[in-house]
């Protein structure tokens, strides 16, 4: 058991060796690259970071600030998603823009820490540096709120957060999404969104022993994250007009009480008709 | 030889478990499916407009309307006792226990498409729509998985 430990450990220190670092991630931001707070409020709704991370006005449920958020119930435990309002001691305010992108692509703190993925790292991975550069512009300007975090209450072996260290060797690639060439700019838009901003896969591609979403069915349908939820349905192959109806409020077709409904929220209120349309070519172009 | 190893070590920390899907359709599932997605190509046609996609056409969204309002008197029908079974339906029992309140809901539909079978403007179409888009939900969330 010993041998298996120290074999798996230094596999896994090589390994690490030739993933970047944040300061790499810096560097590959367009030259002459000024973030702009605007774009990343697009970024903020494609990327649906108010799904979690919005502690609610019980005054109106689509408001609030982003210090907090949902209680994330799973088999493994319950994830308490963290203040990410620019307030220095208890957000995200101290944090240089190196932080953020390990944080986003790296799925780890500043301190080191490596974070759970049930903060959708692996695909905010595939994200441009731009996009996320905007991204923190704009949360950079949010109202500062001194919320402390709480702690992820997980059970035994999920709590061992130096596991997912090695997780991630496995199942977190860290490469930027490459547009297809020989499919349209409206199609290759839709798929960036659908693989890193939106991370659509998280909930609807199914995953394999080990948690990872399986790269062989992606969008066939999530796996049940708790005992009696729902999974998410099959969003491959689904006719273009049922993607567009899902991203549109005014269709009903999506209920309050689904987790999507914020998604369908954000996507009607915020994102273009165009990025709503390139979704669904992209996810209807798919096998079912 | 390391990285299967390394698996191994993850693989007696994680449970084991897969999901398999039946396909398994009756016609009253079929005749259901069919309906809805006939009234979500509806809605279509009359968000693009309301959202400025395409240019307003009253014609055009005053045939979508009033399609959905015929549809709409369909629904009270298509859920008859015994058909909510099977893997591929999302329809909860809770319909068969709930006939009279299914049914008010159904004719609220029906009557929001109604309204909105006489629009002159966009603003109208866009109110109205979000009005009528709100009696399908008003279902889904009590009736639907």
């Amino acid at each position: 058991m010993v041998a298996v430990a120290a074999l798996t450990l230094s596999w896994a220190w090589l390994e690490a060796r030739g993933r970047p670092d944040s300061a790499q991630l810096l560097d590959m931001a367009p030259s002459e690259f000024s973030a702009d707070s605007k774009r990343g409020e697009l970024v903020f709704h494609l990327g649906g970071c108010a799904d979690c991370h919005l502690v609610r006005d019980p005054e109106n449920p689509w408001f609030g600030t982003l210090a907090g958020g949902i209680r994330l119930e799973t088999s493994f435990g319950t994830f308490f998603p963290p203040n990410i309002t620019p307030d220095s001691a208890t957000g995200i305010g101290g944090w240089s823009q190196e932080d953020f992108l390990g944080a986003m692509v790296l799925g780890t703190g500043p301190d080191g820490r490596h974070y759970y993925p049930s903060f959708p790292y692996t695909s905010y991975a595939g994200s441009s540096i731009a996009d996320l550069l905007d991204l923190k512009a704009y949360l950079d300007e949010q109202t500062p709120v001194e919320l402390s975090n709480v702690s992820h209450e997980l059970r035994f072996p999920y709590n061992v957060r130096s596991a997912i260290g090695l997780w991630k060797l496995f199942f977190h690639e860290i490469e930027p999404f490459r547009p297809n060439d020989s499919r349209s700019d409206e199609w290759n838009r839709g798929a960036y969104i659908v693989n890193t901003l939106g991370h659509c896969g998280v909930c609807h591609t199914p995953r394999n022993r080990f948690l990872a979403e399986r790269d062989d069915s992606p969008f066939s349908g999530g796996s049940p994250m708790s005992p009696g939820a729902k999974p998410a349905p099959a969003i491959a192959g689904l006719d273009n007009t049922e993607i567009l109806n899902a991203l549109d409020e005014w269709s009903g077709a999506v209920s309050e009480n689904s987790p999507m409904f914020l998604v369908t929220l954000a996507f009607s209120q915020h994102v273009s008709i165009a990025d709503s349309e390139a979704v669904a070519v992209y996810l209807s172009s798919l096998g079912p | 030889m390391k990285r299967i190893l390394a698996l191994a070590v993850l693989a007696v920390m994680m449970p084991s478990g897969s999901i398999s899907h039946l396909d398994s359709n009756t016609p009253e599932v079929v005749a259901r499916h069919q309906a809805m997605m006939f009234v979500g190509a509806q809605m279509r046609v009359l968000s693009q407009q309301a959202r400025g996609a395409v240019p307003f056409n009253s014609e055009q969204a005053n045939t979508s309307a009033a399609a959905i309002a015929v549809i709409a008197l369909t629904f009270p029908h298509l859920f008859p006792e015994g058909s909510i079974v099977g893997e591929n339906t999302d329809a909860l029992e809770s319909i068969l226990e709930n006939r009279e309140d299914f049914k008010v809901k159904s004719e609220a539909l029906g009557k929001a498409a109604s309204d909105l079978s006489d629009i002159g403007s966009v603003e109208q179409l866009s109110s109205g729509l979000a009005a009528l888009g709100q009696t399908c939900r008003s279902c889904h969330s009590l009736y639907r998985k």
